[in-house]
């Protein structure tokens, strides 16, 4: 009898705890406020489609119903973060998408195309080539290697990543201008916190000690291993100051695997102490054909900080063109200009978002910098070398964006 | 819409279950039959109008068979089985016959690219077993439209199986009693079923994705076989998913389908492995096309021939491409040896080298059925017989073995009957732990009670542990960060 009750009883929780499960998560996504945005995922969500004849017909309805239901389903980031745990329990390694690292390290698993690298370095010997010719100007060029390379130790054993080293070497080879390479370097320091654990770029420290490298190698004109990489010290003691701006970054890799309980990185602004790090900037950030603009009293963004984008704290992230100036009045410019046009150094910089966070260093070194972010300029930046007057190029990307960007053909058009 | 989709659960489950069981009995066909109908047109809504076709006409068919005299049944038979080949034929094979032909003769045709209608070989095989029945006598012609109709386009069932023979359901279609016994059970088997497919089926599915990324000549031997290990167990595990499945929601509508899967990768022989694989289309093969066509019993030569007829055509049926008609062949050849010889001499060797194999040979088998060039089937091959540059094994192959110890360790103690054992020993054990005094002490029947509870609790909380976790990885699966610029 108490058996038989029992069983009852057995088939009466498993019957509610399937109803409540499959009835509480429409009726939740229903009455809770639809998301516009994902922080998490940096996306827009669907929204709810319009019922229309046409549209349930052609299917298009249900493709984004579907969509609809998924990208607003209640608990959502709770569910993946169930998920990511799920992974780790079972003992993965990865979750396809990043390497699980010691440490708290993330590592994004890219590959790295041979014939696309190729190609763009072509590109790029094309457009040094031409700037030489028609404008007397060397282009140098960084090619930045990413955690994965110099954090090789903290990745998972055996996990089969590109190699960054020989491609950086490939293009290195094949560039026929100056090429700074600061793989040793970044090497020399890879015990100090040069990459984010979560995120897929390198630090303001990382990059602080490329733009040491690039200083004695590209501005002083030293030659390449008559220096020892330990001989640059941390930037505490080489005159710089530096100051945590932020210690709740929660980068891409971090995205990447929603509930992997990344310990939150610190994002740090370094400048020249004392007097030189009085001077003011103001930045100009433009779209390809300067049609929006706007004006910042300063090159860093306060307002990404309290966003998920931390990174676009620099240069208030990814724009098509954006131009530092001192913040000298017009007047006293033309006449600096005017007197001693020698001396004024613009530097037109072609970059991806590593540049984002070395482009301040340079400020020490020249008048005025103009970054240009092929991806969403998309046209040959030539006009821009006369328009603002260009002493100096460089050419900065990671390994990984410049081996897959599909944009460098503009340089060579 | 597939079972395992947000939308699937959350919206057209709760729904049906609940119009289903508010609706009195005499509309409940009806209102399964709506359902179906809506979940058949959710991602293709023209192709409503194909399956509408094909329930009328077997209708008409069902209809005719059971007046007509002897010589116009056998014509309406004829009719109605060259109609239902047709559509098969049409939808999901006028591209290979249309390749195939234009590369003999030497001309160009151009494909149609049709998009495959779901289910069609599933729900074609159903009517073209109920016409054949009919004629046969086997069962009794469906006067109500709505019920034949709700039989043949049923959504358990409808993309993925069982096929379903009316002799299966005939009595449930006017009559089922919907017990709170049958659907808790229904609820388990469906759990159990998406856990199936979204735990493990899709974590295998990964590994072999990962592998198969890559060209088949740049892998190492280990890695070969370690992806192909995935897929092994990914196709298991998704197919007989699903089945179970459909098993499980047919219980919450009162339905009692055929089983589909028996564990197959627990077999002795390739002969065994068949009788326990796709258990619902076997049948079918054997019983409308294999005993026709005189099974064994037309001597040696016509047998052997029958069992290549049905192979080939099996293979076919998986998939309209020249890697399946291969699959097909070579089981065929498996099954001829078997039959000449082979199962003699495994029966007198011990039980672990027919287990070995069996499953070496059908891992390889799904070489062919997971790659569709010929030419990559034969390079993946050489790779697993270790003919590659790559060598024996690579950095690659060691890490994806440590990725996925634990995952593989579950997968194949999950594709054994071990787990459902110990899940039956489990409920056993406790149910006797209560029982076992005859004279009632006060310490007894609380032992017995405590035990029941606890039985109780284990279940419902693994149950709801599934649950949650399956749907955790369904939503992680539309989880899509952009991550470099918003437009």
């Amino acid at each position: 009898m108490t058996n038989k009750k029992q069983g009852k009883t057995a088939d009466r929780i498993s019957i509610f705890i399937f109803i409540l499960l499959i009835c509480t998560f429409p009726l939740v996504s229903f009455l809770k406020e639809d998301k516009d945005f994902s922080d998490q995922e940096n996306r827009i969500l669907a929204s709810q489609p319009v019922l229309t004849a046409e549209a349930v017909f052609n299917g298009s309805y249900g493709k984004n119903f579907e969509n609809y239901v998924q990208d607003q389903l209640a608990g959502r980031d709770g569910l993946v973060a169930l998920k990511t745990t799920g992974d780790r329990v079972i003992g993965k390694h990865d979750n396809g998408s990043v390497y699980f690292g010691k440490e708290g390290m993330l590592f994004a698993i890219e590959t790295i195309e041979t014939d696309q690298l190729l190609k763009n370095t072509d590109y790029v010997n094309i457009f040094s080539e031409r700037l030489k010719k028609i404008y007397a100007l060397d282009v140098s060029f960084m090619v930045v290697p990413t955690a994965t390379e110099i954090e090789k130790d903290l990745l998972p054993k055996n996990a089969p990543v590109p190699d960054e080293s020989a491609a950086i070497k490939t293009v290195k080879e094949n560039f026929t201008g100056r090429f700074c390479d600061v793989t040793e370097n970044l090497l020399t320091h890879r015990n100090e916190y040069i990459y984010y654990r979560s995120d897929h770029h390198w630090t303001t420290i990382g990059a602080y000690y490329a733009y040491r490298q690039y200083a004695a190698e590209i501005l002083e004109g030293r030659q390449e291993n008559t220096f020892d990489y330990n001989t640059f010290l941390p930037p505490q003691q080489a005159g710089y100051e530096v100051k945590a701006v932020s210690s709740s970054f929660l980068g891409t890799n971090d995205s990447k695997a929603p509930g992997i309980g990344t310990k939150m990185d610190t994002i740090f602004v370094i400048e020249k102490s004392g007097e030189e790090a009085e001077e003011n900037f103001s930045m100009y950030i433009a779209d390809s054909s300067f049609t929006s603009e706007r004006t910042m009293e300063s090159i860093y963004d306060e307002s990404f900080l309290a966003k998920k984008d931390q990174y676009s704290y620099f240069l208030s992230g990814n724009n098509p063109v954006t131009v530092i100036e001192k913040a000298v009045d017009e007047k006293k410019r033309t006449e600096e200009t005017g007197s001693n046009p020698e001396s004024v150094k613009n530097l037109l910089v072609i970059k991806d978002s590593y540049a984002n966070c070395f482009i301040p260093f340079l400020t020490a070194d020249f008048d005025r910098i103009v970054a240009v972010d092929l991806r969403y300029f998309r046209k040959s930046p030539d006009e821009l070398i006369e328009k603002y007057k260009i002493t100096d190029v460089l050419i900065l990307y990671n390994i990984l964006n410049f081996a897959a960007d599909k944009n460098l053909i503009y340089l060579a058009k | 819409m597939v079972f395992s989709s947000i939308t699937f659960l959350f919206y057209f489950l709760p729904v049906s279950i609940g119009a289903y069981y508010m609706a009195p009995d005499r509309f409940k066909n009806m209102i399964l039959l709506v359902v179906s109908l809506f979940f058949y047109a959710w991602g293709e809504p023209v192709y409503i109008l194909l399956m509408i076709f094909s329930v009328l006409m077997n209708y008409a068919a069902g209809i005719l068979l059971d007046r007509k005299k002897k010589g116009a049944r056998k014509a309406v038979l004829m009719g109605a089985v060259f109609c239902n080949l047709l559509l098969l034929g049409f939808f999901k094979y006028a591209d290979f016959f249309l390749l195939n032909f234009s590369a003999l003769i030497g001309i160009n045709l151009k494909p149609l690219a049709l998009p495959l209608p779901i289910g069609i070989s599933f729900y074609t095989f159903q009517a073209l077993s109920y016409v054949i029945d009919l004629y046969r006598g086997n069962v009794r012609p469906q006067r109500n439209l709505i019920n034949f109709a709700m039989y043949i386009s049923m959504f358990p069932q409808l993309i993925a199986g069982p096929i379903v023979r009316l002799s299966d359901v005939e009595d449930k279609l006017i009559r089922r009693d919907c017990s709170s016994a049958l659907f808790a059970e229904g609820v388990r088997r469906f759990t159990a079923g998406l856990g199936k497919k979204v735990l493990l089926a899709n974590n295998a599915g990964i590994l072999w994705d990962t592998v198969n990324r890559i060209s088949p000549d740049e892998l190492s031997c280990m890695t070969a076989w370690l992806g192909i290990l995935g897929f092994t167990f990914q196709i298991y595990f998704d197919f007989s998913g699903y089945s179970d499945m459909a098993i499980g929601l047919g219980k919450m509508f009162g339905f009692d389908f055929p089983e589909n899967f028996r564990y197959p990768y627990a077999s002795r022989s390739v002969t065994e492995f068949w009788r326990r694989w796709h258990i619902s289309l076997g049948t079918w093969f054997r019983e409308y096309v294999y005993i026709p066509l005189g099974g064994n019993r037309r001597g040696s030569v016509r047998h052997l021939g029958n069992i290549l007829t049905v192979w080939l055509l099996t293979g076919l049926w998986h998939g309209a491409g020249m890697n399946f008609l291969l699959w097909g062949f070579y089981f065929a050849v498996i099954l001829m040896a078997e039959k000449l010889f082979l199962l003699k001499v495994l029966s007198r060797w011990p039980k672990i080298i027919g287990h070995l194999y069996t499953m070496v040979l059908v891992v390889f088998s799904w070489v062919f059925f997971a790659l569709d060039s010929l030419e990559t089937v034969g390079s993946y091959l050489c790779t697993m017989f270790g003919m590659s540059a790559a060598g024996l094994w690579d950095g690659q192959a060691f890490y994806l073995a440590g990725s996925n110890f634990g995952l593989l360790l579950i997968l194949a103690f999950g594709a054994t009957e071990f787990p459902s054992r110990l899940y039956h020993k489990c409920t056993e054990f406790l149910r006797a732990a209560g029982s076992t005094q005859k004279e009632e002490s006060l310490q007894g029947s609380c032992r017995r009670y405590i035990a029941g509870i606890i039985g109780i609790l284990l279940e419902n909380v693994g149950l709801a542990a599934v649950l949650l976790l399956s749907i955790a990885y369904v939503a992680a699966s539309t989880y899509n960060p952009f991550l470099y610029f918003r437009f």
